[in-house]
This record gives C-alpha cells, structure tokens and sequence, in this order.
C-alpha cells in the first residue's frame, strides 16, 4: 500500500526528523507532517521546504 | 521502475536475498481526519530498530530482516532506548534520540496543546524486511488492533 500522506524531506538517512538536538527543527518538521491531516487529497506526497542545513 | 529502485532489487538479490521481490501496490488506504489535531491521540511508530535497552534487540537474520516490532512504553527514559539496524548510519541517532524517534518532541506538542494526547504505547520495526508476507500477515495486523484498543486518532510513521 503507498501512505496516505507524506512529506518528504531532504535529511540523510539516518536523521529523518532533523539534525541532533535542533529540538526548533525536529517540531517544525513534525508540525508539517501533522497539518498534511488537514489536505484532503488521498496519497498526497508535499515536498518540505525544510533544509537540514540551515546556516549552509 | 526508476533505474534507482531497479538497482536497489539487484543488490538486495546479491547481497541478501535471492528471491526478492519488491512489494508494489497503488492501493492508498484513506480515512480523512475528522477531529482537530489538538484533540487527537497519536501514536509513534518509527522503522528505525528501536527497542528498550533490556530487551531483546532487532536481529539481522543474516540478511533476511526481521519483520516483528517492539513496544515502548511512554514513560520509557531515551536514556533506556538502543537501536538496532544495519541498513543507516547511526551516528546522529546515539547522540539524541529524537533523530529516529521524536518522542521527546511529541510530549511537548502536547505541552504546546498541538496535538491532544499520546497514547501509552509505541512502537518500533527495524526497517529491513525483505520477505515481507509475515509483516504483511501477522505482524502488521496485530500491531493495528493495538493501536485501534488505545483509541488512537493518528499514526505518525517515521522511516528510517
């Protein structure tokens, strides 16, 4: 079966909801992820705009 | 097939698992959300092999993977919380926790009053399965009547 919704981010593999103690960068990528429930499109994937370096 | 997914069934054939073959289906399962997120259960459930340090680790089986999870009780210290998984780089997951599994992030949406609750339990599969019917048949099924019996309103899948 594919999700029925999913955000997809640039991250290494290995650190899917951000970078080690960027506790700011791990709540924004999971309040993304939550607000996909409010999109009513079936099997949505959103591109995050989130960047994993953010001072690059 | 992308030239990528084509090459990744070629080495799990070489390295691992002869008779591989890839699961593919179109099929999206789809309930739209009803209530707020702010009143909403949630549970975590994470591919990355986490397990409660004590317990019985993840196994490799030799390349064939392991299609069972583990529980993780809420109250669980990260502390107490190991991981276990061949297929990525650890590194960023032993220096904290919420890499892999966001848990200590999810308490505090609650704090912020952005989702509801967190229920008591979850889970964790090591996300390298290359025979998946067990998954499929057994393993998946029972871990959802879990989630059904603590009135969980959203599954938060995290891969690793």
């Amino acid at each position: 079966v594919k999700p029925p919704r999913t955000l997809v981010l640039r991250f290494p593999f290995g650190s899917p909801v951000g970078q080690p103690n960027d506790k700011d960068q791990q709540i924004a990528v999971l309040k993304e992820a939550f607000e996909l429930l409010y999109n009513d499109e079936p099997g949505l994937i959103k591109e995050s705009t989130i960047k994993y370096n953010r001072k690059a | 097939l992308s030239d990528k997914i084509e090459r990744m069934i070629k080495s799990v054939r070489q390295k691992w698992v002869p008779e591989f073959q890839l699961q593919y289906s179109t099929d999206i399962p789809w309930t739209p959300h009803q209530k707020n997120i702010n009143e909403s259960k949630v549970s975590l459930i994470s591919t990355a092999g986490v397990y409660v340090k004590g317990e019985t680790p993840f196994t490799d089986h030799y390349g064939l993977g392991d299609p069972s999870y583990r529980e993780i009780p809420l109250d669980t210290p990260p502390s107490q919380l190991d991981h276990f998984h061949e297929h990525y780089d650890h590194t960023n997951a032993y220096k904290d926790i919420n890499c892999i599994f966001p848990i200590e992030r999810l308490k505090e949406l609650v704090d912020q009053k952005f989702i509801g609750s967190l229920t008591q339990y979850h889970y964790s599969f090591m996300g390298y399965i290359p025979i998946p019917h067990p998954l499929i048949n057994r393993t998946t099924p029972n871990l959802v009547k879990k989630l059904l019996m603590q009135g969980t309103d959203i599954a938060i899948l995290v891969p690793t």
